[in-house]
C-alpha cells in the first residue's frame, strides 16, 4: 500500500468517524450541555482529517514497498492467527495454542524438530499449569 | 510520626510478615511478567489467601504483590516488547531497543536497580511526607487534571521533531479516537460500538497495547526478516560499572520525585509517572537509552508507591489497583483515611515499612533470574516471532476471555505496522488511548462546573500555573529545536 492511499484510507476513516460522532444518540438533557458525548469525538475527528489533508497536500517520502515475498509471509502470519483464534472454541485453547506455534514456526522456516516440537508442547503445557491449575483461571469454552 | 515509624517496622520485621512479604513479592513478579495479567489481576488472585492473614499481614502481602507485578511487567516489555502493563510501556522504548542491540541483560539490570532506587525513594518519602500530600491531592481535581492532561498530550506534539509533528498530531488523535469507542462513563450512551456488545466496554488497554507494540513488532520482523544479535548474560555483568551508574544516580533520583508526586494524584498514576519521567529525562538528562529505561522503571515504581498516600491518609483510591486494595481493606473491616493512622498505627506504618523489605526481596530475587530471562532472545527469529504471535494472542485472551476482542487486535496490528512502515511514530497513539477516558470526564466535569461561573476556576493558583504552561508549549513549535524523544519510538 502506497504513502498517499495509506493516508486517504485513514481520512476517509476519519471523515466516517466524524459523521458518526454527529450521530451518537443523545437524550435532550445530554444534548443541552455544552460539552456532551458528541463533543469530544467530534473534535478530535475534525483535527485528524485537518492532519490528514495537511499530510496528503504536503506529500511526503515514499518508504520502499516491501518485496510480495515477504508480504505472503505477514500475510501468511496473520492467516496462522486467525485460524488460531476460529479453532481454539473447538479444541481448546492450549492445544490450538501449541499448533499456532509450530505452524507458524513452519511457515519461518524452522526446521529443526526438537525446538519446534519441544515449544509447541512446553509452552501450552507452562501456560496450562500456571494459568489454570497454579492460578485456578477459569477459561470458558 | 517517629513513634508511629517504629511501630511499623516492629510489625513489619516480624518473621511472618518478613514470609508474607516475600511471598507477595514473587507471585507479584510471577504474575506480572505474564501476559496480560498485571497488578489487578495479580492483587485480586491473591484475595483468597489474604482473608486467612490478620490485616496488618495481608495488607503488607498485597503490597508486595502490588509492586512486585509493577517490577514484573517490565521484563517482557524489554524482552519482546510486549509490555503487559500500561506503567511500563516508557520502558520498552528504550529497554526493548537494548535488547535488540545485544544489551538484554544490562537493560534488564537498569530496571532492576532503578525500581529498587524509585521504590525505596518512594517509600521514604511516603514516610515523610504523607500527610502533607495528601491534603495537596485533595486540592487537585477536574479543572487541573484536565489542564495537566492536556499539557501532556501537547507536550508529545510540540516537542516533536519539526517534520514529525503533524503525524505525532496523527497517531495521537488515533489513540484518543480509540478511547472513545464503548459506553460514555457520564451519559451511559453507546459511542461507535457498531451495536456490538462486545464493544460496550471499550477497547481493553491489553489488546491496544499488545497489538500496536508487541504483534506489530512480530509482523515488521517478519517483513524485514530482522533478527535479535545472539548475546550471553553472566551474573558479573549484572554489576554495573561505576561510569554508567553515575549519570544515572541523578536520573533515578528525579523520575522518583516526578513518579512519588504523580502517583500521589488520584487518577493519574504509574502510566502518566513513567511518560512523564521518560519524556523528561529525554529533554534534560543526557538522553541515552540506559536513562530512558532507567526514568520510567524508577518513576513507576515510586508512583506506585506514591498511590498508597490518598489510599491510606484519605481512603481515596487513586487507581484501579488501589482500588482493588481498598476493597481489601474495607473486607478486613478497616477503614482507611486520617482515622487509620490515629486508630491503627501499626497497620498503616507496617504496610509502609514493609516496603523497604519489599523492594529488597525484588531486587535479589529478580537479578539472578536476568541471565536466565535475557537467554530467550538467543532463540532464532523463526521460533521467537511464533512466541511473541501466541504471547500476544494468549494475554489479550486471559485478559478479556472474548474470541472478538483477538479478531479487534489483529486488525489493529495491521494499523500499527502501516503506521510504523510509514514512520508514524506509535507512542503517541498509546498515550491518547490511555488519557482519552480520564480526559473527556475531567473537561465535562470542568465545564460543568464553568457553567456556574469560569471565574472561580480560574481563581485556582494551579489552574492559572497550568494554563500558563499550556500557552509556553504551544509557543514551542515557533522555535527551532531537537527530535523528540517519545516521538521517535
Amino acid at each position: 500500500m502506497g504513502y498517499r492511499l495509506f493516508l486517504l484510507t485513514l481520512l476517509l476513516t476519519a471523515v466516517a468517524y466524524t459523521i458518526s460522532a454527529r450521530m451518537i444518540p443523545m437524550d435532550p438533557w445530554t444534548a443541552a450541555e455544552l460539552v456532551n458525548a458528541q463533543t469530544l469525538p467530534t473534535v478530535y475527528g475534525l483535527l485528524l482529517c485537518a492532519a490528514l489533508a495537511w499530510l496528503l497536500i504536503r506529500g511526503g517520502q515514499q518508504a520502499d514497498p516491501p518485496s510480495p515475498y515477504r508480504v505472503l509471509r505477514v500475510a501468511g502470519m496473520l492467516g496462522l492467527s486467525v485460524l488460531f483464534v476460529l479453532l481454539f472454541g473447538r479444541i481448546g485453547l492450549w492445544p490450538a495454542l501449541g499448533g499456532l506455534i509450530s505452524l507458524s514456526a513452519l511457515w519461518l522456516g524452522e526446521r529443526r524438530w526438537l525446538p519446534l516440537l519441544g515449544l509447541s508442547v512446553l509452552v501450552p503445557l507452562t501456560g496450562y499449569l500456571g494459568v489454570e491449575v497454579l492460578l485456578g483461571l477459569y477459561l470458558p469454552d | 510520626m517517629w513513634e508511629g515509624i517504629s511501630t511499623g517496622f516492629a510489625t513489619a520485621f516480624t518473621l511472618a510478615n518478613v514470609g508474607w512479604v516475600l511471598l507477595g513479592c514473587m507471585a507479584g513478579t510471577i504474575i506480572g511478567m505474564l501476559p496480560g495479567l498485571g497488578p489487578i489481576t495479580a492483587i485480586a488472585l491473591m484475595i483468597p489467601v489474604s482473608y486467612s492473614l490478620d490485616p496488618a499481614s495481608g495488607l503488607i502481602m498485597m503490597a508486595g504483590v502490588y509492586y512486585g507485578a509493577v517490577f514484573g511487567g517490565s521484563t517482557s516489555a524489554i524482552l519482546i516488547n510486549a509490555p503487559g502493563v500500561a506503567s511500563t510501556v516508557a520502558t520498552s522504548f528504550d529497554g526493548y531497543p537494548m535488547a535488540r542491540e545485544g544489551q538484554a541483560g544490562r537493560a534488564l539490570a537498569i530496571a532492576a536497580y532503578a525500581s529498587f532506587a524509585g521504590g525505596t525513594l518512594g517509600a521514604l518519602a511516603l514516610m515523610a511526607f504523607a500527610g502533607y500530600l495528601a491534603a495537596l491531592a485533595l486540592e487537585f481535581q477536574s479543572p487541573e487534571y484536565s489542564l495537566l492532561l492536556l499539557v501532556a498530550m501537547v507536550s508529545v506534539v510540540v516537542f516533536a521533531d519539526r517534520g514529525a509533528r503533524v503525524r505525532s498530531l496523527v497517531t495521537l488523535l488515533i489513540g484518543l479516537m480509540l478511547g472513545t469507542i464503548g459506553t460514555d462513563q457520564l451519559a451511559g450512551i453507546p459511542r461507535f460500538t457498531l451495536g456490538r456488545y462486545d464493544l460496550a466496554d471499550g477497547l481493553n488497554f491489553v489488546l491496544v497495547v499488545m497489538a500496536t507494540f508487541a504483534l506489530a513488532e512480530a509482523m515488521r520482523m517478519v517483513l524485514l526478516d530482522d533478527s535479535t544479535p545472539p548475546g550471553r548474560v553472566s551474573l558479573r555483568e549484572l554489576v554495573l560499572p561505576r561510569p554508567l551508574v553515575r549519570p544515572l544516580v541523578p536520573v533515578v533520583g528525579r523520575s522518583a520525585a516526578v513518579g512519588f508526586l504523580t502517583g500521589v494524584l488520584p487518577g493519574a498514576g504509574a502510566t502518566l509517572a513513567s511518560f512523564f519521567a521518560y519524556d523528561l529525562e529525554k529533554r534534560v538528562g543526557n538522553g541515552t537509552r540506559e536513562s530512558g529505561v532507567a526514568a520510567p522503571e524508577a518513576a513507576n515504581n515510586a508512583a506506585s508507591t506514591g498511590s498508597f498516600v490518598p489510599l491510606l491518609t484519605l481512603g481515596i483510591p487513586g487507581s484501579g489497583t488501589t482500588a482493588v486494595l481498598l476493597g481489601v481493606m474495607l473486607s478486613y473491616g478497616l477503614q482507611p483515611g486520617p482515622r487509620l493512622l490515629t486508630e491503627q498505627p501499626e497497620i498503616f506504618w507496617g504496610v509502609i515499612a514493609s516496603m523497604y523489605l519489599g523492594n529488597l526481596f525484588l531486587l535479589a530475587l529478580n537479578l539472578p533470574l536476568i541471565p536466565l530471562l535475557a537467554r530467550l532472545l538467543n532463540l532464532s527469529s523463526s521460533l521467537l516471532i511464533p512466541l511473541i504471535v501466541a504471547f500476544s494472542l494468549v494475554g489479550v485472551y486471559l485478559t478479556t476471555l472474548n474470541g472478538f476482542d483477538l479478531y479487534l487486535m489483529l486488525g489493529l496490528a495491521v494499523l500499527a505496522l502501516l503506521l510504523r512502515w510509514f514512520d508514524f511514530p506509535l507512542a503517541p497513539l498509546l498515550l491518547g488511548f490511555i488519557l482519552s477516558g480520564l480526559f473527556e470526564e475531567n473537561v465535562r466535569r470542568t465545564l460543568f462546573i464553568g457553567e456556574a461561573g469560569y471565574s472561580e476556576i480560574l481563581q485556582r493558583p494551579a489552574v492559572l500555573v497550568l494554563l500558563m504552561l499550556l500557552i509556553v508549549l504551544c509557543l514551542v513549535p515557533l522555535r527551532k529545536q531537537g527530535a523528540d524523544p517519545i516521538e521517535r519510538h
